[in-house]
């Protein structure tokens, strides 16, 4: 059994490497939220609209893009204080109205509006795919995160909803990957299909490692 | 909360089927054939014609030092020191990769124009026959 030394070292590195995941966490969805506001001024100035100009002349693809970077606005905000555990313990309240913000959004927005606009995306045949893979996978989480919660099954509902966090945040990792990438010179079309693949592909795997570090965890206090 | 799974179980269908559809008829048309096409660089275009531009300096440079070290040889001239311009590098060019916050976008990112520098004309005094004597 650990004796209080070796406990208090255990919680300042758990403490550490959760501050060190999560300033460049918040840091970078707060820049997201920053650089997609200037889209609602509803200009075309932008260099991600000039490159869909003719997309942009269909209705349907305009409103579902403003629906999207909306929902991402949203889903952003109100995922950063979904882990929080003072907020989940002290302030219960608002762990509640932001997850059921992020539901429906979600549900009834970012993964929809995702899915008709994975058919255009950029890149081969196998970026749409991948596009329209996360569509249905972060629709598919984050049900299984409200089903789970409802069924008053707290650690399912945590895992699925990591896994649900893990697609909404590869919006915020292929950017990083996207400017690595640039600064490293390589061309924008297979920096754009390596930085996806990448981000959605690590983030996944970041997911299933925090969720069997958990489980790992819980499994061993019924020792 | 079943209403809204089935809603956005419906939406995400709708989406599937319509987008699917969409996309058909587009590439149908051939309307989105060459949408993501890359145009061609226009950077290397410039840092092609910046390196001319230097070559062709310092072409000039030199058929400017040799004729001025010819005229310097002649023995009518030895009173005046001549001077020979010597030009190092007309133009530098300088690739900086300026990435700033507002590129953290699903966008293309575009790359920083070349930076030049100013001309820079160094004025060397020339050895003339008269320190070429002192030399000796």
């Amino acid at each position: 059994m650990p004796n209080s030394r070796q406990i208090t070292l255990q919680h300042s590195v758990q403490l550490f490497f959760t501050v060190l995941f999560w300033i460049p966490v918040v840091f970078f969805s707060l820049l997201l939220v920053k650089n997609t506001i200037p889209y609602f001024s509803f200009k075309q100035d932008f260099i991600f609209i000039e490159e869909r100009t003719i997309l942009f002349l269909k209705p349907i693809y305009k409103i579902s893009f403003y629906i999207h970077i909306a929902a991402g606005v949203f889903c952003t905000l109100a995922a950063l204080t979904q882990f929080s555990t003072y907020i989940l313990k002290k302030r219960k309240a608002i762990h509640i109205w932001m997850g059921k913000i992020y539901v429906f959004v979600v549900l009834a927005l970012g993964a929809p509006t995702g899915m008709y606009m994975s058919f255009f995306a950029k890149g081969s045949f196998w970026e749409r795919f991948l596009f329209l893979f996360m569509a249905v996978y972060w629709f598919y989480s984050t049900a299984k995160g409200l089903q789970t919660i409802k069924q008053k099954n707290v650690i399912a509902h945590k895992n699925w909803m990591i896994r649900s966090y893990s697609m909404a945040l590869t919006a915020v990792s292929f950017r990083i990957y996207h400017i690595l990438f640039f600064y490293f010179d390589v061309d924008h079309l297979h920096n754009y299909e390596i930085s996806l693949w990448i981000s959605v592909l690590g983030n996944m795997l970041v997911a299933e490692f925090l969720i069997y570090r958990k489980s790992k965890a819980y499994l061993k206090t019924f020792n | 909360m079943k209403l809204l799974i089935y809603a956005g179980i419906g939406l995400l269908g709708v989406a599937g089927i319509y987008g699917a559809a969409d996309y058909y008829n587009s590439n149908k048309k051939g309307s989105i054939d060459n949408m993501y096409v890359e145009e061609p660089a226009m950077v290397n275009e410039k840092a092609t014609h910046t390196e001319v531009v230097v070559k062709k300096d310092e072409a000039a440079a030199v058929s400017k030092a040799t004729n001025s070290t010819t005229a310097a040889t002649k023995p009518t001239v030895a009173k005046k020191k001549a001077v020979k311009i010597k030009r190092k590098k007309k133009e530098e060019k300088i690739f900086i990769r300026d990435i700033s916050l507002s590129d953290f976008s699903r966008g293309r990112i575009v790359k920083r124009p070349l930076k030049v520098k100013p001309v820079q004309e160094e004025a060397v005094p020339a050895s003339g026959p008269d320190e070429e004597k002192k030399e000796d």
